[in-house]
């Protein structure tokens, strides 16, 4: 390579990749990109019509550019990602998961990583909806942090006063856990038509309940653990005691009676009384 | 990739701005040698033909002092640039990863194989856009089905679509020996981070719930249906409420009353239909057939013992 060529760089096209980097960063108007190039350089290198020509530049690579509110942004570059058809479907539910079933702080910052997605994309538009606020998810989050109870008012127009626990996913559907008659039960989002928060506080509550249940026979040599639970004594063959933490109740014993008699709870007493009674009622549907 | 087709006034544009951006470009695509990267440029009215080729080492050198990193062009390159690492990169970080992880974990197990399939190459095209090794890693171990070969799993995916009979090889993580079995694909089923093919064995002459990591060859597939009832197993039972499930699949809804459904469900096999109704627990009653619903209440007993 010739020696001097090799020491030459070309100052306007490094200007011109500036650019294009601060506006693949966030939306700006051309006073602030000016102000935002000039901070790193000595002197006023940038202006408006040098950044004007800039932006022109990297309009005729085919990156797009649009200027919405006075305000420019990349829209599309076309060494960018591919994003098809489908991937904005995979992205939309994604999206609207965040939205639905966490917290409003969780759902902003995956919004904003969809935005950089979208800013390193080739398409032209990527459907970014406005955040929409699930206000029941809301307060409820709201009323845990300060410690206060909360009155659920049910769509079939039943009202009942619980301290809040969490909430929990299943299958895509939201729940709020909750402690009512001194007991955890498990509520659909989709039957609550208001929430309010009481005055009432309530005192900490552990909602990080250990269960232990046991497996036997086959079960306990091909069970596979879920990320809450360890072994805590290992007799395979004949079995494995397991502790769970923090799982939903209500999801837990649906899923330990589909093991049948293969499994045993074991502790907290009152789960263990619990899934008995569970048996016992089943069994008394059928007159039994 | 370029619009150079309106420049008719060069002042408007920064000429050797265009070419540094046409050139990250051009080895974002893939690495290329100077004699290409020259050909691209003329092809794109951005340089003549007869201009040294100092003016393209000299473009490297300005994309370089931008943060591109660029392998020398060598015998060991095919005496091409690579393109290593650039400023225009997808910016994620590994906060941006545990977030994506956390929502995709909620998502994941409420949608298809089919869907899976799709999300496990979108994370590999965004990995593919990210230059730090220990971000892009984390990217590629986001998908849930990181373990599984994913041709295998789309062509069993058609299989049961089309309920097509294949042959595999099968071998159990205890077993010493494979097996050969002849399935009709019927369902692939993810559960619990393991793939799951339901079939009919045509030898067995009943369902069989097989785990994928354990088919180690697909021998043959026909493919034709074979015309065997796939969900033989016909429950109705009563339920209060879902409470926190709902309606499989394989569930349809046939009456709704005050006090709560009338359901129709239609199994791959009596093992699955008795997890599932025992699962509803005390909100549930099987209504027909009644040797099912004596099965139940044999299980049942059978549970309450273990308690006693």
């Amino acid at each position: 390579m010739n020696k001097q060529a090799a020491k030459k760089r070309n100052i306007s096209s490094i200007q011109v990749m500036k650019t294009l980097q601060v506006l693949m960063q966030g939306n700006y108007t051309m006073e602030e990109l000016v102000k935002i190039l000039n901070e790193n350089e000595q002197g006023n290198v940038f202006n408006h019509s040098v950044v004007s020509k800039y932006i022109n530049t990297c309009r005729y690579c085919g990156i797009t550019i649009p200027k919405i509110h006075n305000k420019y942004f990349v829209s599309h570059i076309p060494f960018g990602m591919d994003i098809t058809d489908s991937d904005f479907d995979l992205i939309n539910k994604l999206q609207f998961t965040a939205q639905n079933n966490m917290s409003a702080k969780a759902s902003k910052s995956f919004e904003k990583f969809l935005d950089k997605i979208s800013r390193y994309s080739n398409k032209r538009i990527l459907r970014i909806a406005e955040k929409t606020k699930d206000v029941t998810g809301t307060l409820f989050e709201k009323a845990i942090l300060d410690k206060n109870k909360v009155r659920l008012m049910y769509k079939n127009k039943t009202i009942e006063d619980c301290i809040p626990l969490g909430t929990t996913t299943h299958k895509g559907r939201t729940f709020l856990n909750v402690f009512v008659n001194n007991k955890e039960k498990t509520v659909s989002i989709a039957r609550i038509a208001g929430l309010e928060i009481l005055n009432e506080k309530f005192k900490q509550f552990d909602t990080n309940t250990t269960v232990i249940f046991k497996l036997k026979g086959a079960l306990s040599q091909k069970y596979q653990l879920r990320p809450n639970e360890n072994v805590i004594t290992d007799s395979r063959p004949n079995y494995i005691a397991i502790a769970n933490r923090g799982e939903n109740k209500d999801i837990l014993f649906s899923r330990l009676l589909r093991y049948q008699n293969l499994c045993e709870v074991e502790h907290p007493k009152a789960y263990r009384d619990e899934m008995k009674e569970i048996i016992n009622n089943t069994l008394s549907n059928y007159g039994v | 990739m370029l619009n150079t087709e309106g420049i008719s006034d060069l002042n408007q544009i920064s000429l050797t701005g265009l070419r540094a951006i046409a050139l990250i470009g051009l080895l974002i695509v893939k690495p290329r040698s100077i004699g290409e990267i020259k050909a691209a440029f003329v092809d794109m009215n951005i340089m003549d033909k007869t201009q040294s080729d100092d003016i393209l080492r000299i473009d490297l050198n300005t994309i370089k002092a931008m943060g591109c990193e660029i392998n020398r062009a060598s015998r060991s390159t095919n005496f091409k640039y690579v393109l290593t690492k650039h400023p225009f990169a997808l910016p994620v970080t590994l906060d941006d990863y545990k977030l994506l992880k956390r929502v995709y974990d909620k998502v994941k197990d409420t949608v298809s194989i089919a869907v899976l399939i799709k999300y496990d190459m979108l994370f590999k095209k965004i990995a593919s856009f990210i230059y730090d090794t220990e971000i892009k890693e984390a990217f590629l171990g986001i998908s849930a089905l990181k373990q599984f070969d994913i041709e295998q799993l789309s062509n069993l995916e058609a299989d049961c679509n089309n309920e097509r009979t294949i042959t595999i090889l099968y071998k159990k993580v205890n077993s010493s020996t494979e097996s050969k079995k002849e399935i009709i694909a019927q369902k692939l089923v993810f559960n619990n981070d393991k793939v799951y093919l339901y079939g009919y064995d045509i030898n067995k002459k009943g369902s069989v719930v097989l785990n994928v990591k354990y088919i180690t060859s697909i021998l043959s597939r026909k493919l034709t249906s074979n015309g065997i009832n796939s969900k033989p197993v016909k429950v109705k039972f009563f339920i209060k409420d879902f409470g926190t499930d709902s309606p499989s699949d394989e569930e349809n809804v046939i009456e709704v009353n005050d006090n709560g459904y009338i359901v129709e469900g239609n199994y791959f096999n009596e093992f699955l239909a008795i997890q599932r109704i025992l699962s509803f627990g005390a909100n549930c009653k099987v209504l027909e057939p009644i040797d099912f619903q004596d099965r139940i209440i044999s299980a049942l007993k059978e549970m309450r013992k273990t308690y006693e």
